[in-house]
């Protein structure tokens, strides 16, 4: 069974919240539009974050699952969004906690190898490399707040929201995570040229 | 809907503006990883807007508060009484462990002491537990709800010293609620401390 044309379209245009309560009266499918909409963010944070695909992807997947086990709990006031990432930065804190104990994350030679090898690309491939290399380098909850702040665009309500951390101490956090940045990326810079 | 809280420093830092840049790149999305997250939907119930029980409706009831502060006074009784009925400190772990069942006395395993876990968390579905003793695997150590449904619990031989662990319930990390909080947390995760008898520090 498939969703007639024009109720497609309709859910295409339909916001966030009238998607949820669409899929919460009945109609899963709708919850597919969602997905639509917010998977590549949520990979693309959990890949940034976590530094592995296979892991990115396992959580993405996770919490996606658990997002649409808990949708009932979703309250319309406030943004799908924030209360997506919510469940996503948890799942990567726990993945994080998970092999902190015993395993370093770096860019691993099959990333780098895999990177290299892509010829159409090989001139932004040793930026990517050591963008990649800095940001892994990043305390985990500066990394996390730069992360939602400048490459998702969250803003800082949003990830108070998100990380139930202040305020004033995410924006410390950013900014913390900007100077580290700068002073990696500078000390690549001093040693390549 | 994006906002975009550009901060002066950064907007006029060209080196971080490249990281930015970079990082915005698109992640690529595997069609078989994509297939496999929409098998994984469709074999989950539907969500159901009847599901008011986990949904927080914060009211203000005085007879429900009135109930609550008596249940918390006589909860908070009984653990006083049992923390000084034994004469000594003991973890949350243990004490819950003397509310619900009995406790194992400290065996002699290879000098090795047994600790019972208690996690009351009846609505949970899953609980394992996590701590420095088997390198934070949420899957080596699941445990098993109690007769009455209402804990998890899980026995577990330790050597004398601090053990730092936590719970994961349905897959997300809680801390003992009433045992001490560990003072070196990773990533603000919160985690909990047993003190094991015979620790020589």
């Amino acid at each position: 069974m498939t969703l007639p044309a024009s109720s497609e379209v309709d859910a295409g245009s339909m916001s966030d919240a009238a998607l949820v309560r669409r899929v919460l009266d009945g109609d899963a499918r709708a919850f597919t539009l969602l997905v639509d909409r917010h998977l590549q963010p949520c990979l693309r944070f959990a890949t940034r974050m976590l530094g592995n695909r296979h892991d990115a992807e396992d959580v993405t997947q996770e919490a996606l699952l658990r997002a649409y086990r808990a949708l009932a709990t979703y309250d319309a006031a406030g943004s799908f969004r924030t209360w997506l990432f919510a469940i996503l930065v948890n799942r990567c804190r726990t993945s994080l906690l998970q092999r902190s104990r015993y395993v370093k994350r770096v860019v691993t030679d099959e990333d780098a190898m895999r990177a290299a090898t892509a010829a159409d690309r090989a001139a932004s491939t040793e930026l990517r490399i050591e963008i990649e290399r800095a940001v892994a380098v990043l305390d985990p909850d500066q990394r996390e707040a730069f992360l939602l702040k400048h490459v998702e665009q969250l803003g800082y309500d949003e990830m108070a929201a998100v990380t139930g951390a202040g305020v004033s101490a995410l924006k410390m956090r950013v900014k913390r995570a900007c100077e580290r940045l700068q002073e990696l990326l500078g000390e690549v810079n001093d040693v390549t040229s | 809907m994006l906002r975009h809280e550009q901060d002066p420093e950064t907007a006029e830092n060209p080196a971080i503006e490249r990281v930015i840049a970079e990082l915005r790149t698109p992640v690529p999305v595997r069609a078989e990883w994509r297939a496999g997250l929409a098998r994984g939907l469709a074999t989950l119930p539907p969500p159901s807007a009847a599901g008011p029980r986990f949904v927080r409706r914060w009211t203000f009831r005085p007879l429900t508060a009135i109930a609550a502060a008596v249940v918390c006074a006589v909860v908070g009784a009984t653990i006083a009484t049992v923390l000084l009925g034994s004469g000594r400190r003991s973890s949350s772990a243990e004490v819950l462990a003397n509310l619900t069942s009995t406790m194992p006395l400290p065996g002699e395993h290879g000098g090795q002491s047994t600790v019972r876990f208690v996690l009351v968390a009846p609505y949970a579905s899953r609980v394992s537990l996590v701590g420095d003793f088997n390198k934070w695997n949420p899957s080596a150590m699941p445990m098993r709800r109690s007769a009455d449904g209402r804990a998890w619990l899980l026995d577990v031989p330790l050597p004398p010293g601090r053990h730092v662990y936590s719970f994961v319930v349905d897959g997300d990390l809680a801390p003992d609620p009433a045992a001490p909080r560990a003072g070196d947390d990773d990533f603000g995760v919160p985690s909990s401390v047993v003190l094991v008898a015979g620790a020589k520090t």
